[in-house]
């Protein structure tokens, strides 16, 4: 039982991530590899702010989304006037920049040697600590995510990051300010990477930078083009297959001296025969 | 009738001594679940093998010793990351009952170590000689010694040879910091006249690092200590010679691997290197283990296999003594001292933390050896 609301909260970690990123890619088109850095981005700052000062978990919560959303605003003034592989180019940059402060700046961050101990969420007293309350916590703020995400979507706001996916140059030969739409949507999905990032680093306890580079942001890229692009619903069962897959294998009864490696391997043709056969996600409405 | 009174009552003495004898030195344990989280994908899968290997060896030892004792081991892989480590963590105990938990390298290890110590369980961490890990009076431990001992071994050996510019290159994550900073501690506590020239970490995956080896020529180090996995070694090594460029080439534990005498079989020459095992060693518990080891794996363990195999015999040890009494366990590991094993006389102290003595070996005509003099 434990071992299932741990995975569930890994879960709705990943499904805030997924969520966030399809605003910025399978509703805008915006290839973003960015993601990872903002998911560290509130990690650390919601670490960082606990362990520093007097705040609680939610005010940390809070600040760290706004250094995201600062972050990603700045980034995003310049990003947002590329798309396609350029935008893939330039955000994977920023990743490798942030990537690179989390390593180097041991001052701050403690570098490789990461931040132990970092504590639970309080509220009015009462301490998040059993797991299957922090569960209760994190699926209420995928719930408001997904929400919030819905709202977007569903929004002429969304339909106009929908018709920029389609074709940014006919949106903006209508007047519409088409990179301001792009920043605007970067900020947003930026910010509920941040929410993750508090989660995970107050549920783990321990960060360190491996969790947010390159890598994990093309896990969470993964995870949204396999539940499929431009669906909101895709995004979290892609992040339910991808979280509870590798977990399930596991338990397959290879023998010790390879197992791992077997896991692997099946993981891996999982994919490729998951994308051969179903190219456009589980749930997609659009390829990129 | 005074003689048969007193053959009666030393019947009885005798009776209920042999009792007591028989009982303190049976098992106080029947069953034993072990979880073993190492990085058996990715970069650090060799040495994550190597201690899967030991744990193994250890386990079917003790299974021999203690034939009433069944000891199950449960392995997950980490993929070397502390969500991964918290991901097996909670998989072992999604599997039934945990007594002890060894997790094998510093992330991973730091990463479980609150939620071992919350469900109380024993954590006996290998690989992990990151110095957060040192926490008092609790059920966590390890048999990789703190980082200053290691480096205290290589300042010596630094300060003796009175090299003038000492070079270093780490890679980037905590053994690499960790190690770095403790030498520069203790070169400084010891007085040496060794000036630190250049100090540059690295990306683990990095293969080219001729623009470090440049500036260390530069620099004129005329001595480079390189912390990083064997394969960055091979590569910083080969492209030294590349670069006519041979300055004493010093290396700390997970240099000695094989990926480091078949990249680089010319180059690896004279490279020196602090260890705490040395599978040819005179003591028995080393000969014992070399033997056993090369027998069942075809070929001579390592450091990492040897802490595999001491952490396991540790805590089976621990357990068959105290049976679950875990107040007992911890208090018997912290009372060791001098107490024998593969990686020397093992000392360990009030916060968990295992001391021994480090040396130096050296690759020599092809093969890892013991450095003489």
């Amino acid at each position: 039982m434990e071992y299932l609301v741990h995975l569930a909260i890994i879960f709705a970690i990943y499904a805030i991530l997924a969520v966030s990123l399809q605003l910025i890619v399978g509703f805008t088109g915006l290839i973003s590899l960015a993601h990872a850095a903002f998911y560290g981005v509130g990690a650390y700052s919601v670490a960082l702010i606990l362990e520093n000062t007097g705040f609680g978990f939610f005010p940390a919560l809070v600040l760290g989304i706004l250094v995201s959303a600062i972050a990603a605003f700045l980034i995003g003034i310049v990003l947002s006037k590329f798309r396609d592989d350029y935008y893939a180019l330039g955000s994977l940059g920023f990743t490798v920049i942030v990537f690179s402060i989390f390593l180097n700046w041991q001052e701050l961050t403690r570098g490789p040697l990461g931040i132990p101990g970092i504590n639970r969420p309080e509220l009015f007293g009462f301490v998040f600590s059993e797991n299957i309350v922090y569960l209760g916590l994190a699926l209420i703020l995928l719930g408001l995510c997904y929400a919030f995400s819905t709202f977007v979507t569903k929004s002429s706001f969304g339909r106009a990051l929908q018709a920029i996916r389609e074709d940014e140059v006919a949106l903006s030969v209508f007047g519409y300010h088409t990179s301001w739409f792009k920043l605007a949507v970067f900020v947003m999905g930026a910010g509920m990477a941040a929410i993750a990032g508090g989660l995970f680093a107050s549920y783990i306890t321990f960060i360190d930078p491996s969790s947010f580079g390159v890598p994990e942001s093309v896990f969470m890229l993964s995870v949204i083009i396999l539940g499929g692009l431009g669906s909101l619903r895709g995004a979290v069962i892609g992040a339910l297959v991808l979280v509870l897959l590798p977990e399930a294998l596991r338990f397959v009864g290879f023998t010790p001296d390879i197992a791992a490696q077997m896991r692997q391997v099946i993981y891996g043709l999982m994919l490729v025969f998951l994308m051969l056969y179903r190219p456009q996600g589980l749930a997609g409405t659009y390829r990129l | 009738m005074k003689n048969y009174l007193g053959a009666v009552l030393a019947i009885g003495v005798i009776a209920v001594g042999g009792w007591y004898l028989v009982n303190s030195s049976a098992p106080k344990v029947d069953a034993l679940t072990i979880g073993v989280i190492e990085s058996l994908t990715g970069n650090a899968a060799y040495y994550g093998e190597e201690t899967r290997k030991g744990v193994e060896l250890a386990k079917k030892e003790l299974q021999e010793k203690y034939g009433d004792v069944v000891v199950v081991t449960n392995h997950q892989d980490s993929f070397y990351t502390p969500k991964g480590g918290v991901d097996a963590y909670n998989a072992i105990r999604a599997s039934g009952p945990v007594d002890a938990v060894i997790t094998h390298a510093s992330p991973i290890t730091m990463a479980v170590q609150p939620l071992a110590a919350a469900d109380g369980v024993l954590q006996m961490a290998v690989s992990a000689s990151v110095k957060n890990y040192s926490s008092p009076n609790d059920l966590s431990f390890r048999t990789s010694a703190s980082t200053d001992f290691e480096a205290e071994r290589i300042a010596q050996f630094i300060s003796e040879k009175k090299y003038a510019r000492l070079g270093i290159l780490f890679f980037q994550n905590d053994i690499g910091v960790s190690v770095s900073e403790s030498l520069k501690a203790e070169l400084a506590k010891r007085g040496a006249e060794t000036t630190i020239v250049f100090s540059e970490g690295f990306v683990i995956t990095s293969t080219d690092f001729k623009t470090q080896l440049a500036k260390l020529k530069a620099a004129g180090a005329d001595a480079v200590y390189i912390v990083g996995l064997a394969s960055n070694v091979a590569n910083i090594l080969n492209q030294a010679a590349d670069l006519s460029y041979g300055p004493q080439f010093l290396g700390f534990r997970s240099s000695e691997d094989p990926t480091l005498l078949t990249n680089a079989p010319t180059a690896s020459e004279g490279f020196i290197y602090t260890y705490n095992f040395d599978p040819a060693g005179t003591s028995a518990p080393v000969q014992n283990f070399s033997k056993a080891f090369e027998e069942e794996y075809g070929h001579q363990p390592d450091a990492y296999a040897a802490e595999g195999y001491a952490g396991m015999k540790l805590i089976v040890e621990a357990f068959v003594r105290c049976g679950k009494d875990y107040a007992c366990v911890g208090s018997y590991l912290t009372s060791l001292n001098d107490s024998p094993s593969v990686l020397g006389n093992l000392t360990f102290d009030e916060n968990g933390d295992v001391k021994y003595d480090f040396f130096l070996k050296t690759v020599k005509d092809g093969r890892f050896v013991a450095l003489e003099n």
